[in-house]
């Protein structure tokens, strides 16, 4: 694939790699077994521009094109997948939404700090009875003037315990079912909010997931993403997901061949069969 | 780009904040070493030049360092040339004084920092164990350390900036008055007439006698090899 890359992008990767090599790698085992997020390192990314990769340079982001925004994940995935994790979910499906379907005010107000990595950005969908099924869910916002009424409860929150602005996914006219499906722009802290333990996860253990509960939590009108019913608009993350993954499994099989180095057991070469399989 | 340029690169720009002036990135390549000069730039050079002719493919290093004074000669005000040690490739650390010596230029190797009072340089260089501080009087060259400079990553931001706002220039041997006679491999002194992998060979002592015997031996043997005392 490399041979298909402008220059921008080769340079991007040795930037990057570089930047992964530095900060990322010589703490990812600690990280993981540790169940930290490293404030210290995302901070950085922040400053790098790794947080705001597509956002335009007016409101603080890097201006650049998707296949940069792709190696950028594929480089720090390869470090530490819970930190390409984090940095892809707050790009796709926290950032993006806004800077796609915002309001002015609202991309004014919230892409700033998301792209400088001083905020993290999350996206709140599933439920314990909602997952790929997006259409169950059942979490409402219901009009209350000028607020809505938010009661929801979401379940493995990327990011969630170190996010301050959440996109949650809620029925806004249940009598539509799919259609009816609106997001509304969650802030840390405002009563009602509670979020859960950390999940105890087998792998990518560094990525604070957990459950996002609000409870009547009162929501103004101006938070819901653009407007009502554009729910169903957001589908970038499973690719960036499944990128994310194929990096991962890349540097297994990278690391196979070094510590194998091509040797042969049972008349099989491991490492070589795990870069076909993969 | 090349690992060994990079603290070359720092240094140029650590001067050009210091005292002003600009910093010209130069290298002989084929085009695909556009990547590189945009690397160097998105660290902060003003300038980026990339030196690529098929004529010039195979060149050894007395060939490259003709073909690169000639472009330091045809960029005319100079007054600092910078080059990394050596090459990740071949690693011969040749092309830096080779160079320098075509242009006449008092030359320093390996230096770890440079300060600059008026048309004068000051270096610090270590060798064999010792500091060493130099005094240059007017233009000269140096080959810069590794450990001059702590890594520096370039951000998204800046990457962005250089493919939007520089160009490279390429020259070739026409522009630069060169016969094609005169570079590339055929015109090289230096030629490889082969190239093999070092085996690498392991040896398995056995120790005999007591413990203490064998724990007495071991270290005599370490410390005949030099490994430990």
């Amino acid at each position: 694939m490399e041979i298909f890359l402008k220059e921008k992008h080769r340079v991007v990767r040795h930037s990057v790699k570089s930047f992964a090599q530095k900060e990322i790698l010589p703490i990812a085992k600690e990280i993981d077994q540790e169940q930290r997020f490293p404030w210290e390192v995302v901070e950085k990314m922040g400053k790098a521009g790794y947080m705001g990769v597509q956002a335009p340079v007016e409101l603080g982001g890097a201006a650049m094109d998707s296949v940069s925004y792709m190696i950028v994940i594929e480089e720090i995935s390869k470090a530490a997948a819970s930190l390409g994790l984090c940095a892809s979910v707050h790009n796709s499906v926290a950032l993006y939404p806004i800077l796609e379907f915002g309001t002015r005010e609202q991309k004014e107000k919230l892409i700033p700090d998301l792209a400088a990595g001083k905020k993290i950005g999350a996206f709140c969908l599933t439920e314990p009875n909602a997952g790929s099924d997006a259409s169950a869910i059942e979490a409402t916002a219901v009009k209350n003037g000028s607020d809505y009424i938010v009661t929801a409860n979401k379940v493995f929150v990327t990011n969630g315990g170190v996010a301050e602005t959440f996109l949650m996914f809620v029925k806004t006219d249940p009598e539509k079912g799919p259609a009816g499906i609106s997001v509304i722009i969650a802030g840390k802290g405002i009563p009602g909010f509670v979020v859960g333990e950390n999940e105890n996860l087998s792998g990518m253990r560094a990525n604070p997931v957990c459950s996002i509960r609000l409870s009547e939590a009162v929501i103004p009108e101006e938070n819901i993403l653009g407007k009502e019913d554009m729910g169903r608009l957001f589908s970038k993350e499973a690719a960036m997901a499944k990128l994310m993954a194929s990096e991962t499994s890349s540097r297994v099989a990278d690391m196979a061949v070094q510590i194998h180095g091509g040797s042969r057991q049972l008349k099989v070469n491991i490492s070589e069969k795990l870069k076909t399989a993969l | 780009m090349n690992p060994f340029d990079i603290p070359a690169i720092q240094m140029a720009l650590s001067l050009k904040e210091k005292h002003g002036g600009s910093v010209t990135i130069l290298t002989m390549g084929p085009e695909s070493a556009k990547y590189a000069v945009y690397d160097a730039m998105s660290m902060g050079a003003d300038r980026g030049i990339l030196l690529c002719d098929k004529a010039m493919a195979g060149s050894d290093t007395f060939v490259t360092a003709t073909i690169l004074g000639t472009a330091i000669t045809k960029i005319k005000n100079y007054d600092l040339v910078l080059f990394g040690t050596r090459t990740l490739d071949s690693d011969t650390g040749h092309v830096g004084p080779q160079t320098a010596q075509m242009l006449n230029l008092p030359f320093l190797t390996n230096i770890l920092s440079l300060s600059k009072k008026g048309s004068d340089y000051r270096a610090k260089r270590k060798a064999d164990g010792y500091i060493e501080k130099y005094e240059l009087s007017g233009s000269a060259a140096f080959t810069v350390s590794p450990d001059a400079f702590d890594s520096v990553i370039t951000t998204l931001y800046e990457i962005e900036n250089t493919f939007g706002n520089k160009n490279i220039e390429i020259w070739d041997n026409s522009s630069l008055s060169l016969d094609d006679s005169i570079t590339g491999l055929n015109a090289s002194p230096t030629k490889i007439i082969s190239h093999n992998r070092v085996k690498k060979e392991k040896h398995c002592e056995f120790l005999k006698g007591s413990p203490e015997k064998m724990a007495e031996t071991l270290v005599d043997k370490l410390t005949d090899q030099g490994l430990i005392g």
